[in-house]
């Protein structure tokens, strides 16, 4: 379509009309010059494996450690504060927890899907003040798993997961304390998408067998707020 | 020669593919798809649905409607009988107390849940519903093999393969 100026460039003003496909012809394609679409749509199959991988060979290889088992370490909880810092912590500290800190944790607390449900919580507090804990399955980072949509981030380190909070009235307060529970896992697990445990089954080897990594590590996060 | 013989066995191939190939086109894709990610999913009536996590909390369920933002975690068993979703769960949290057990009678289509913690209780609400005898509840790990193995969960053909198959 050389010379020919795309009629609905305004849709996307971040990028240049002289560019093709947002300059990344791999990943999208524009058959009528138009609008750019994503080749596999929705699909991110291969920016998942390679996230889950790519720093994890790097870890490994600066890691030099001895066998785990010449010199093993006792259970130990370690902090991280981003999707990285949980992978060190499964394959250079072999953590059997990770608490979540800093950047992630602020992520966590600014999740639609996290907004949502506290609002329901309160707002089931408030029409009830008995009701003062709950419990239930949350998915954070928002978008289909294997999409660039949402916050690759969150889905990666804490996607599905189980949040329980406790509502308690202190003077005028209302003070609610939340916890999200989840595990750090690459496990074949039924009612998971076929392509989501079959991609699992390739990896997992790879990371217990050659990258000596950890696939049960606990990973939690714990925070509170107070609402006037 | 071999040629032939080649392209017989791949067309026979793709044949049986095709035709154990489960066609559920003309289903809600609500009651089709699995779960995403690491969250696994069983559907039960539209919007209710089960979602597991790799926590100790196992299969957990998401309230509805003026129920929004309550949740059951650690469900055990489960069925389908027409409207009503029966479930039964192991240690939970029910209305704000920490239970061993709990039984959850869910009605999505008049919003209406109740759970119960004594299985008395449960059964006389149960029989004031008109269902009699008790149902069957039927492990929740094998219901989500049969939604893995036909990828729909057909209640009526699992109420009928209860012959002692499904775990009471």
């Amino acid at each position: 379509m050389g010379g020919v100026l795309d009629p609905i460039t305004d849709l996307n003003p971040s990028s240049s009309t002289y560019s093709y496909c947002l300059n990344n012809p791999i990943n999208y394609i524009d058959r009528f010059g138009l609008d750019t679409g994503r080749v596999l749509p929705q699909v991110n199959i291969i920016a998942y494996v390679k996230k889950v991988l790519d720093v994890a060979f790097y870890t490994q290889s600066r890691s030099s450690q001895m066998p785990r088992y010449l010199f093993w370490k006792p259970k130990s909880t370690d902090p991280a504060s981003s999707f990285d810092e949980l992978r060190d912590n499964a394959i250079i500290k072999y953590s059997s927890k990770s608490v979540i800190t800093g950047n992630l944790l602020e992520k966590m607390k600014k999740d639609p899907a996290f907004l949502a449900w506290r609002n329901q919580i309160l707002a089931q507090f408030r029409a009830n003040p008995l009701l003062k804990r709950f419990i239930g399955p949350i998915k954070f980072g928002g978008g289909p798993f294997f999409s660039t949509q949402g916050d690759t981030e969150l889905k990666l380190a804490i996607g599905g997961s189980v949040i329980i909070a406790t509502i308690e009235n202190v003077n005028s307060s209302i003070i609610v304390n939340y916890q999200v529970i989840d595990k750090f896992d690459l496990d074949y697990q039924k009612g998971r998408s076929n392509t989501y445990n079959g991609i699992n089954a390739i990896l997992k080897p790879i990371w217990t067998g050659v990258l000596d990594g950890r696939s049960d590590m606990a990973v939690e996060a714990r925070w509170n707020e107070t609402i006037k | 020669m071999k040629y032939s013989i080649r392209l017989f066995v791949f067309l026979c191939i793709l044949f049986i593919q095709f035709a154990c190939k489960h066609n559920y086109s003309h289903v809600d894709r609500f009651y089709t798809e699995k779960g995403d990610g690491d969250m696994g999913r069983l559907p039960l009536i539209k919007p209710y649905e089960v979602l597991s996590t790799t926590t100790d909390m196992g299969w957990c369920i998401a309230l509805k409607g003026k129920y929004s933002g309550i949740g059951f975690c650690n469900v055990k068993k489960v069925t389908v009988l027409d409207t009503v979703i029966l479930l039964y769960t192991g240690n939970t949290i029910l209305y704000n107390r920490n239970v061993k057990q709990s039984w959850h009678v869910i009605i999505p289509k008049n919003d209406f849940d109740k759970g119960f913690d004594n299985h008395t209780d449960y059964l006389n609400f149960l029989t004031s519903m008109a269902i009699k005898p008790e149902p069957n509840l039927y492990n929740i790990d094998l219901v989500a093999s049969y939604f893995d193995e036909y990828e729909f969960i057909d209640w009526k053909k699992i109420h009928k393969l209860d012959k002692g198959n499904l775990e009471r």
